[in-house]
């Protein structure tokens, strides 16, 4: 499958490459650690077992995976959309103005959104030394909240991305959309 | 004014052809705009609501759902199903729904039912000469039954916001999801009584063998909702912890027994899985955001005594609420849909006397409906793809089964309360 990416200059391209690489591991290792953290829970738990406070390090995990799938979905432009109006539009210039306003909305609402991520984060930054952390293992709220700054930052640069594209490549499909999978 | 302008802003967002996470986003914009609130406090506030063990069970059985759609377990259930009814008119169409509903109850995902099933059936659909448009739409209306038929993760969602027993949640759309199954089947038989050329095979002389057989392989498969069940009504596990072990599980049946995936396939398909995971919680983050805003500026009172200056009756209140469901469900994902419709709608029908279970039956039976309605009908936009037939193609018998099918059982699953509340109060008391 042809990545946005490969469309960019190459000096943009690249970089973005090897970041999709990372986030595509992270996403695979948080998948099969929270599968295989509930077998270990319900076996550990029938032998008298307990794992301790296992669901704050899970959560942190979980929240890396799911923000880090949400940026591989902008990439792939395969986030959920009402799509009537690619089915209802035939006029192809029609079409493309709307792809237009569709993805400047995307991107500037993102680029919204990742602004109050990153107040989010100054925020907490700012607050040191007295950081929230979790109950029992004190790990800092930091950690999985820069996850989700992260992840709209690149969502941004996605949004951004497709837009480039779809200006400079105008003869592109005007639904850009990937196929939706399971 | 609060209540128009985010309606506004989501409904004209996404007719445009918005993402639905983006159109929450405005929404929100929206909200800092009139409501004066600090921006700064609004993704903390998602995050909070969202560290939640219980949440976890969404994503895991997604994962789960993804194995078993790469791991080829629709076919012997499709197998069996034929087995049964394929030598009858109308035969390989009704085995097409009954297989989603088994499969879908697996894998919990009417995208995974849709891929799996569509893509084995329709083959042998179009070879049997029935007609294209019907079956791809049938195959498409019958894809959301696992959110009826339990184990369903809309179902561990619902509970978890609307603080009932999951349970009894996903028992409430058993007898909806036995309604939709028969009903689908009766309006697929009705409408291929003008087509004369359909292709019936024999039913086998050796019936009894084949089906052991069969039984044997799908076997492995249909036990997945008795762990996870078993399981949870067992007092073994928590539902979460039910959907941990089912991706564990549906690993090596995949792999081993079914032979659909290799290891190596195994983590691009739990990459796959996260990539959706990623699409439904961003939007859950959203949302999550979104309602808790909407309910600090008391909108579901507003809501509840917009509707009651309508009318205090309960039954136009129901249908009242029903058409406010099929609207959100119009424009957004089941997901979305149901994180926003229970804070906001759950008041107004307990506000009537229903029973928080029994409206978990009507909105599963209202979401599955959502799926397939335009123009946010992911099913349907997919079903096209995977059936390669047409979406104009699938747009008037989707209506006809939207119709005959999918109306009434809203309305019975809404108007009698037994039906969804007799088999949680006969098992769980």
């Amino acid at each position: 499958m042809t990545s946005v990416t490969d469309k960019l200059p190459v000096a943009v391209g690249r970089p973005l490459n090897l970041i999709l690489k990372v986030m595509r591991l992270i996403v695979t290792v948080s998948g099969f650690v929270m599968a295989g953290t509930f077998l270990f829970v319900v076996l550990v738990r029938n032998f008298g077992g307990n794992l301790f406070a296992f669901e704050e390090w899970l959560m942190a995990i979980s929240f890396w995976g799911f923000f880090m799938g949400a940026v591989l979905a902008s990439e792939r432009r395969m986030h959920i959309n009402a799509d009537i109006l690619s089915v209802i539009i035939t006029n192809p210039h029609l079409a493309w103005w709307r792809q237009l306003v569709v993805q400047i909305i995307e991107f500037v609402v993102t680029m919204i959104i990742s602004y109050w991520a990153y107040l989010m984060v100054r925020d907490e930054i700012l607050s040191y030394p007295i950081w929230q952390t979790t109950a029992a293992l004190k790990i800092p709220f930091l950690f999985w909240r820069t996850g989700i700054f992260l992840s709209f930052i690149f969502m941004s640069v996605f949004a951004a991305a497709h837009l480039y594209v779809h200006i400079v490549d105008r003869n592109a499909p005007a639904s850009g959309r990937a196929e939706v999978t399971s | 004014m609060i209540i128009f302008g985010s309606i506004a802003i989501i409904c004209g967002l996404l007719l445009l052809g918005v993402s639905v996470y983006v159109a929450f986003g405005a929404v929100l914009m929206f909200l800092a705009y009139t409501g004066g609130h600090d921006v700064a406090g609004y993704l903390p506030s998602g995050e909070w609501k969202m560290n939640t063990i219980v949440l976890l069970a969404i994503p895991l059985f997604m994962i789960a759902g993804g194995i078993m759609e790469r791991g080829r377990i629709a076919a012997p259930l499709i197998a069996l199903a034929e087995l049964f009814i394929g030598h009858i008119k109308g035969g390989l169409p009704a085995a097409s729904v009954l297989a989603s509903g088994v499969f879908g109850s697996i894998s919990g995902s009417a995208n995974a039912t849709l891929t799996c099933i569509g893509g084995i059936m329709m083959p042998h659909l179009r070879k049997a000469n029935y007609p294209d448009g019907l079956s791809a739409a049938l195959i498409v209306n019958a894809s959301p039954l696992g959110l009826l038929i339990p184990p369903s993760a809309s179902h561990i969602l619902y509970a978890w916001v609307a603080q009932q027993s999951v349970l009894k949640a996903f028992l409430s759309t058993v007898i909806p999801g036995i309604i939709l199954i028969t009903l689908l089947i009766i309006v697929n038989q009705v409408c291929l009584r003008k087509y004369n050329d359909v292709k019936v095979t024999e039913r086998p002389k050796d019936f009894l063998p084949m089906f052991g057989r069969q039984s044997i392989k799908a076997f492995p498969a249909m036990l997945m909702p008795g762990i996870i069940l078993g399981g949870i009504y067992g007092g073994i596990m928590t539902p979460t912890e039910a959907a941990g072990v089912a991706v564990i599980y549906a690993i090596p049946i995949a792999i081993y027994v079914y032979k659909g995936l290799t290891w190596k396939t195994l983590a691009e398909t739990v990459q796959n899985s996260g990539v959706t995971i990623g699409i439904v919680m961003i939007m859950i983050f959203l949302v999550l955001i979104v309602s808790r805003f909407l309910i600090f500026e008391d909108i579901p009172n507003i809501a509840k005594d917009m509707v009651y200056s309508v009318s205090d009756n309960p039954i136009v209140i129901l249908l009242m609420v029903n058409l406010v469901m099929i609207l959100i469900g119009m424009l957004m994902d089941d997901i979305s849909g149901l994180l926003l419709s229970t804070p906001l709608l759950l008041p107004i029908v307990q506000g009537v006397g229903m029973d928080p279970i029994h409206f978990a039956a009507v909105l599963g039976v209202n979401l599955g409906m959502a799926n397939v309605t335009p123009p946010t009908a992911p099913l349907l936009y997919l079903g096209a793809q995977v059936t390669e037939t047409p979406v104009n193609r699938l747009l008037w018998p989707t209506l006809l089964f939207i119709i005959f099918a999918w109306m009434p059982t809203l309305v019975l699953t809404t108007f009698v309360p037994s039906l969804s509340l007799w088999l949680p109060q006969l098992l769980l008391g």
